[in-house]
């Protein structure tokens, strides 16, 4: 950015034309993808009545698997951090409710409570532990990942005999709890009460990251800690609430599909964590920090839930499923280069 | 992209099996697995009928419900045979190969006349298999392992038989099924990605079934079941004609029943509680069950046959526990008999 002498005003005061201030935003590119891949699917997959509700209940109710902590995982990613355990404390946290309510015979709403604590505690060490040892999050959470997965897989194993907890269902209170996080809404379609969280999440990710101090706070520690601590913004307890953040949605979307299917196994969100990751890089949150979007990490998810449900209903051959993934991440990353770059441009013009 | 990463590991667990391969050949004893019976007790146990056949079971299984049978079986053949002289160590590796490759190397060193062992990766365990070849010691590969015999060549001298289910005469076996029930065409939903077994069932279904058979491939399926869920429904909805659904895992199937239609014929591999449910309510037709407990107990008949008799059985070719077909008909009694702990 160089101003030169002949701009005597300060640069960040400079106007910028409504195009080039749309093309600045993180999510454009997410926006213009998620577009895309709705019409191609409206193409090949208008036999199976893609344009119908019917087909968006399936795939929103795929991308809600995603968008939900794709979310949270964009914040700690503008944050400056990764958590990798984030898809498996999905099969952490169905467990856990499964156990709290089959084993212990605990009232469902109190389960709830105590997986979304154990969420809490778990990104809680996540957080410490990157903050006061400063080793890349990647490493710690990876170590996290690899503990759960082993806990989940021994664990079910030694209580139940088999690698499932089923009848959740027998859970006391079980229906008062369904309506709210599993059930379906507006028959005959059935869109997944889950889809409402997850717009519900997005919203208050985006006010968030918008309009409060702590939004700021999360800017100012992925773009620069160092100075972000030399104006006084808490990094460390802003790096620790948003592992908290990933760790309690994560065990929040547990509740949900283990009330859903009415059993989990332990295997359940193995590998999702790198999906939540790609959808926030679809939406244009930088690996480094610092820059990105909430409601285009939540496109993104779209994108990839459109993709996953789109290419069954248009007849393809799924095996192509990750190839078609991997073409629509590494284009949305370009794409999203390309228009930062512009965007940055405009503004040191 | 789980899957590329997990077989990055596999890979890890491979060359480190290598390395303590070689740490393992002096006979090490199985050190961490399951080893159920002492070692020692292999030296006793004589009658005068005849010899005492000294058997090692040693498989890649946990102690899962699948495996609990699988050893039931085992230890129910060991109690009937007592009279003949039997004395049999089990190990269950627990899928860590370099366990069973420990295993196999102490059934060598404790001289047994016959070791009865899955082969989920013949590279792996082709060293020692040949070793206990060499020494003389009869194999009989169980559960998984088929192919073992031409993998490893050198046990081709020893080799007595296989007994397991063939992937995919239990797939003809499920396109039978739904041949009987008058299904018109059938999805088989496959739930990993380059599962050579799970290909073979949807190959043996295509032989068999009258109808047109269709595969749906959702890799990683199990890490996402409400979105294996909705790709089912998807696929209905692309695909109104299809009347049938196989499922080759009781985790996928079960779930997907919501998925399909109402009045879609609905089949699966293997069994559980809730497979058993639903075929009792009439929600599924039918389950293909692999009887894993006559993989256990089968291996010490043929073993005690073999060392009192030389008897051989199976001509060269395996010996096919499935596929068993539970349905309404049935599925209360194997019901109980699960609950005991059989089937």
């Amino acid at each position: 950015m160089t101003a030169t002498s002949a701009h005597a005003s300060d640069e960040r005061l400079l106007r910028v034309g409504v195009a080039a201030r749309l093309v600045a935003r993180p999510d454009i590119g997410a926006l213009l993808g998620a577009l895309a891949v709705f019409g191609l699917f409206s193409i090949f997959a208008h036999k199976a009545g893609w344009l119908g509700w019917a087909d968006a209940a399936q795939w929103t109710d795929q991308s809600a698997q995603y968008g939900i902590v794709a979310v949270p995982v964009a914040l700690l990613m503008i944050g400056g951090e990764f958590d990798l355990s984030a898809g498996v404390m999905v099969g952490s946290s169905g467990l856990l409710l499964g156990l709290l309510g089959t084993r212990a015979h605990l009232n469902i709403w109190p389960s709830i409570l105590l997986v979304l604590a154990f969420g809490a505690a778990i990104g809680f060490v996540n957080g410490l532990t990157v903050v006061r040892t400063r080793l890349p999050s990647f490493i710690i959470t990876l170590g996290t990942f690899f503990i759960l997965q082993g806990v989940n897989a021994a664990g079910t194993l030694k209580i139940t005999g088999t690698v499932a907890i089923e009848n959740i269902d027998t859970t006391p209170g079980f229906n008062s709890a369904y309506r709210w996080f599993s059930s379906t809404v507006w028959s005959p379609y059935d869109f997944k009460v889950k889809v409402i969280w997850w717009i519900g999440i997005t919203a208050v990710g985006a006010w968030l990251l918008a309009r409060t101090r702590f939004g700021n706070w999360i800017y100012a520690v992925g773009g620069d800690p160092v100075a972000a601590r030399n104006v006084g913004v808490p990094v460390a307890r802003t790096k620790i609430a948003l592992f908290m953040v990933t760790s309690t949605t994560a065990a929040l979307l547990g509740v949900i599909e283990a009330m859903e299917l009415r059993s989990t196994q332990a295997n359940e969100g193995v590998g999702r964590e790198f999906i939540f990751i790609i959808s926030a890089v679809v939406g244009g949150c930088l690996l480094t920090g610092g820059f990105g979007s909430v409601v285009g990490a939540s496109f993104g998810a779209a994108i990839l839930g459109m993709a996953s449900i789109g290419i069954i209903l248009a007849g393809w051959d799924s095996n192509w499923t990750y190839a078609f993934l991997g073409g629509i991440l590494v284009a949305a990353v370009l794409m999203n280069a390309g228009f930062r770059a512009r965007a940055l441009k405009a503004r040191s013009r | 992209m789980s899957g590329a990463f997990e077989s990055g590991m596999d890979e890890l667990e491979r060359l480190s099996v290598d390395r303590r391969g070689l740490l393992l050949k002096g006979g090490l004893a199985a050190a961490g697995a399951t080893m159920i019976g002492p070692a020692a007790a292999l030296a006793g146990g004589r009658t005068a009928s005849g010899k005492t056949t000294k058997l090692a079971v040693v498989t890649h299984g946990d102690t899962g419900s699948f495996w609990s049978v699988f050893k039931a079986g085992v230890d129910q053949a060991k109690k009937d045979l007592n009279a003949r002289g039997v004395n049999v160590t089990q190990v269950y590796a627990n899928n860590d190969v370099a366990k069973q490759v420990s295993g196999i190397n102490a059934a060598v060193a404790a001289n047994v006349n016959v070791i009865a062992t899955s082969v989920p990766d013949a590279s792996a365990l082709k060293g020692a298999l040949t070793q206990a070849a060499n020494k003389g010691i009869a194999i009989v590969t169980v559960n998984s392992g088929e192919d073992a015999f031409d993998a490893v060549p050198a046990i081709q001298k020893t080799f007595m038989t296989h007994v397991g289910q063939d992937e995919e005469v239990a797939g003809e076996g499920a396109g039978k099924q739904f041949n009987a029930a008058g299904a018109k065409s059938v999805v088989v939903i496959i739930h990993e990605s380059s599962n050579s077994g799970l290909t073979a069932r949807a190959a043996g279904v295509k032989k068999t079934f009258k109808g047109k058979a269709d595969t749906l491939l959702i890799p990683n399926a199990k890490s996402d079941i409400p979105g294996t869920v909705a790709k089912v429904k998807a696929y209905f909805a692309a695909h109104s004609g299809t009347d049938a659904m196989l499922g080759l895992d009781p985790d996928v199937t079960v779930p997907c029943i919501a998925a399909c239609p109402s009045g879609t014929k609905i089949g699966t591999f293997d069994l559980n509680g809730n497979v058993i449910t639903n075929l009792e309510s009439g929600k599924m037709l039918f389950a293909i069950d692999q009887q894993q407990y006559l993989q256990g107990y089968l291996p010490v008949v043929f073993s005690v046959l073999y060392v009192n008799n030389l008897n051989t059985v199976g001509g060269g070719r395996p010996i096919l526990t499935g596929p068993g077909i539970v349905n309404k008909g049935n599925a209360a009694k194997v019901a109980a008999l699960a609950k005991a702990g059989t089937r």
